[in-house]
């Protein structure tokens, strides 16, 4: 076993060209990503015509721009339409004299967030106008800004996390996915060594030699589990020691999950080997379950978003969800290892069942 | 440079399981992404759906009545404190917010459940339910005061859920605070107003006015979450025809079919230039099978008119010429290096990539404005918002500039995989 382990380590120290590249590859995007931050505004490009004067228009402005998140940036309307039809933004803004319009082109999650902000703005500014026309006096609306300081109502929000936990981020979901989802193809291309030596015959040499069966996988699938593990680990560090996302107070359980994750995914590939023949025909498939396996369990976005159910049944059967599931307890939740038991435990039989399918259709033919 | 064309396509055509891979696997991730994501990405919130644990430790009925009995002790002249019993009734934030709740709009999205302290913690540890709203004792009367007295603290909701930021948590938050905002302004016109003398006004649990509207950037309809994922997902899978045409060359290469070719006198470019061609008319292909795959089954791209098909057409074809210099580059550096890595790499990592950039698997307007800059220079993308903006019926010279900057990158890459691309000797 040593010795097959052994001669993969040789071979990539050979030509590390595409471990390698996966690694940086891996590494820079998730860094752009992880790197750019989620503090930016969302500009929203804001135009208006005749029918308002110059000091209305940032009047409203000014009242528009108060939030922290959407940015309103004034400009002239042929530019705003034609950077909404070019795509550049997916919605701009129209100020008519008492109303507005959204001008879209495609439909856009972040379309119904601008305009619930917007109406309500507008809703209270009218209201405001409104009475202030039926002969409010001047001080009215200073009035009702000092009376909002000091609001009836107010909006306790807690959550039942532990004291240590992190506040859930969509951002760190993200980069959680995409490292795991990277760090399949890493995986599966170095497993496809073994179809590769099959098929030159180095394979039938290596059976005829002293060494077991068993020895000769083993030394495959624990170097391509090594592989995978540091990717991911690697990437983790970055992420904490980089650029300084909390990911909690337990690397150490981190790590077990990796390694769960990590082995259900070296089974897996074990279980795509036995099912295709050819490196050309694994160099089609590799990427498309990769990816159909990401989408499905969550690794683009949240998997509570999702909402048809056989696309929510399909979604457990991928290993990426658990460990994606595992990763968000640990951080945000603060759970213990024992806490993820059901996960981990989905993610090791799923590779024992992967594993034990897999080395049969191998060994049948 | 003919022979060469019908090589390659014979060898794809014969290699069944890759075909398939290539046309039906683009076709399943639209339908799934179509029917998981469309309904919420479409903005349509009937598709979140969650359970709300309520828990009521308020008596309206009873606030109502202590607000009355402080009325009477102030000694406040009995009209005015009926006048002010109804308003009362009126305003109270607990029948509103009750409602609220059983609004339709509401309960298509929250399910609520009256429930005790102790079994909504334990039902949201359990993750049976999303949040609890707790009103707290006395949240009637406090209310009350503050809003017609303008006397004592007020008093406060309480959202607590099992992980902040989450989706659901936050959409119920949002829902809860826009209701606190609305109350606390009305209530806050309701003071002025009564400081200025100029009556009791009602306030208005429904103040959604006729307002604003959405207009399009020319008379279609916006691009529909279906639509946008069949070109999504088309413009990615396109890609992979660049990978499946340079690793048939690899294994060409290693079956010497290659060094034959060369030995038959032809020129090696001749040989890149078929590659190059057979993976732009495969791209086409592909396209246009999905397409028209789509189209049939389940939504159409566009209105049908010749003008609009011969639009699409014409994207594709742009598209298809930079996949098909994807496959020469591809090619190249397989064959002059003899490693397949590189092929391994770009349908791995850098399609992915592309993807994401390019807006294949959501829009990135919601990301770093960096992202979608970089997603208008991948192929992918380029050709993505070409084609949204066809079937928004924009007028030519809007598709010209995403279209120009795919030509201008496949003119690059055809020039450097010639450059790479061993001649006679070297090989």
């Amino acid at each position: 076993m040593k010795s097959v382990f052994l001669m993969q380590w040789e071979r990539l120290r050979r030509a590390p060209f595409m471990v390698g590249s996966f690694f940086i590859l891996t590494i820079l995007f998730v860094s752009v990503l992880g790197g750019l931050g989620a503090e930016y505004k969302l500009a929203v490009y804001t135009y208006s015509d005749e029918t308002l004067s110059e000091q209305e228009v940032d009047v409203w402005l000014e009242k528009l721009n108060v939030s922290d998140a959407i940015e309103f940036q004034l400009m002239a309307e042929a530019e705003a339409r034609a950077a909404v039809a070019r795509g550049d933004v997916t919605i701009a803004l129209q100020l008519l004299a008492n109303d507005y319009r959204l001008l879209v082109a495609v439909d856009d999650p972040n379309r119904y967030i601008i305009e619930n902000y917007v109406q309500q703005l507008y809703t209270e500014e009218l209201r405001l106008k409104g009475i202030e026309e039926q002969g409010a006096g001047a001080r009215f609306r200073a009035d009702v800004e000092r009376s909002m300081n000091d609001p009836v109502l107010s909006l306790v929000s807690m959550s039942i996390q532990g004291e240590n936990s992190v506040q859930f981020n969509n951002q760190i979901h993200v980069l959680f996915g995409m490292t795991l989802y990277f760090s399949i193809f890493t995986i599966l291309f170095s497993l496809t060594r073994v179809v590769e030596e099959k098929r030159v015959g180095t394979w039938d040499r290596l059976i005829l030699s002293p060494l077991r069966k068993w020895q000769i996988y083993l030394g495959h699938l624990v170097y391509c589990f090594l592989i995978g593990y540091a990717q991911i680990t690697i990437i983790f560090l970055i992420f904490k020691y980089g650029f300084g996302f909390d990911l909690g107070d337990r690397f150490g359980t981190i790590l077990v999950i990796i390694g769960c994750f990590t082995f259900a995914i070296v089974a897996l590939g074990m279980l795509i080997m036995g099912l295709v023949r050819t490196t050309q025909q694994l160099q089609a498939v590799i990427p498309i379950v990769s990816t159909a396996m990401a989408m499905l369990g969550g690794a683009y976005w949240p998997i509570e978003i999702v909402t048809n159910k056989i696309m929510l049944a399909a979604s457990k059967a991928t290993p990426i969800f658990y460990g994606l599931e595992a990763l968000r307890d640990v951080v945000f939740q603060n759970k213990g290892l024992l806490a993820l038991a059901e996960p981990l435990s989905i993610l090791l039989l799923f590779g024992v069942i992967c594993m034990g399918v897999g080395i049969n259709l191998m060994e049948r033919r | 440079m003919g022979t060469f064309l019908k090589k390659d396509i014979l060898v794809l055509l014969r290699d069944r399981a890759e075909l398939y891979i290539l046309l039906l696997m683009p076709l399943i991730l639209i339908i799934i992404l179509g029917f998981a994501l469309g309904g919420l990405l479409g903005g349509n919130t009937t598709a979140i759906q969650m359970q709300v644990a309520i828990v009521q430790e308020d008596d309206e009925q009873l606030g109502i009545d202590e607000f009355v009995e402080t009325l009477i002790q102030l000694e406040i002249p009995e009209d005015r404190i009926q006048q002010l019993e109804l308003v009362a009734n009126q305003i109270s934030p607990n029948t509103i917010l009750t409602t609220m709740f059983q609004s339709d709009e509401f309960s298509d999205i929250v399910k609520t459940v009256d429930m005790t302290s102790s079994a909504a913690e334990q039902a949201l540890k359990a993750g049976e339910i999303t949040a609890i709203l707790t009103i707290p004792e006395n949240f009637t009367y406090r209310a009350l005061q503050k809003t017609l007295l303008g006397e004592g603290g007020g008093s406060s909701l309480q959202v607590k859920v099992d992980e902040t930021g989450s989706f659901r948590a936050r959409v119920f938050h949002d829902i809860i605070d826009s209701f606190v905002h609305t109350f606390n302004f009305e209530a806050a016109l309701h003071q002025s107003l009564g400081r200025q003398g100029e009556g009791e006004l009602t306030i208005s649990s429904d103040i959604s006015h006729e307002l604003g509207g959405i207009e399009t950037v020319s008379r279609a309809k916006p691009v529909s979450s279906f639509q946008y994922y069949t070109i999504g997902m088309a413009v990615m899978f396109v890609l992979y025809v660049s990978t499946t045409i340079a690793s048939k060359a690899y294994v060409e290469k290693q079956q010497h079919v290659f060094n034959r070719i060369l030995l038959a006198n032809k020129h090696p470019f001749v040989y890149l230039g078929g590659k190059f061609i057979s993976g732009m008319i495969i791209a086409i292909f592909q396209l246009l099978i999905l397409f028209t795959i789509t189209s049939l089954i389940f939504e159409p791209l566009g209105d049908q008119t010749p003008n609009f098909l011969l639009g699409m057409f014409a994207i594709s074809v742009v598209l298809a010429t930079s996949v098909g210099a994807f496959a020469a580059l591809l090619t190249a550096i397989s064959v002059r290096f003899d490693n397949q890595g590189v092929i391994n790499i770009f349908s791995g990592g850098v399609v992915s990539i592309f993807a994401f950039l390019g807006g294949s698997f959501f829009p990135t307007s919601g990301l770093h404005p960096i992202i979608s800059q970089l997603g208008t220079w991948t192929p992918n993308g380029a050709a993505l918002s070409a084609y949204i903006q066809w079937m928004q019926g924009l007028p030519l010279e809007f598709i010209i500039s995403p279209l120009t900057r795919i030509a201008v990158l496949s003119i690059l890459l055809l020039v450097v995989s010639f450059l790479i691309f061993p001649r006679r000797r070297s090989v």
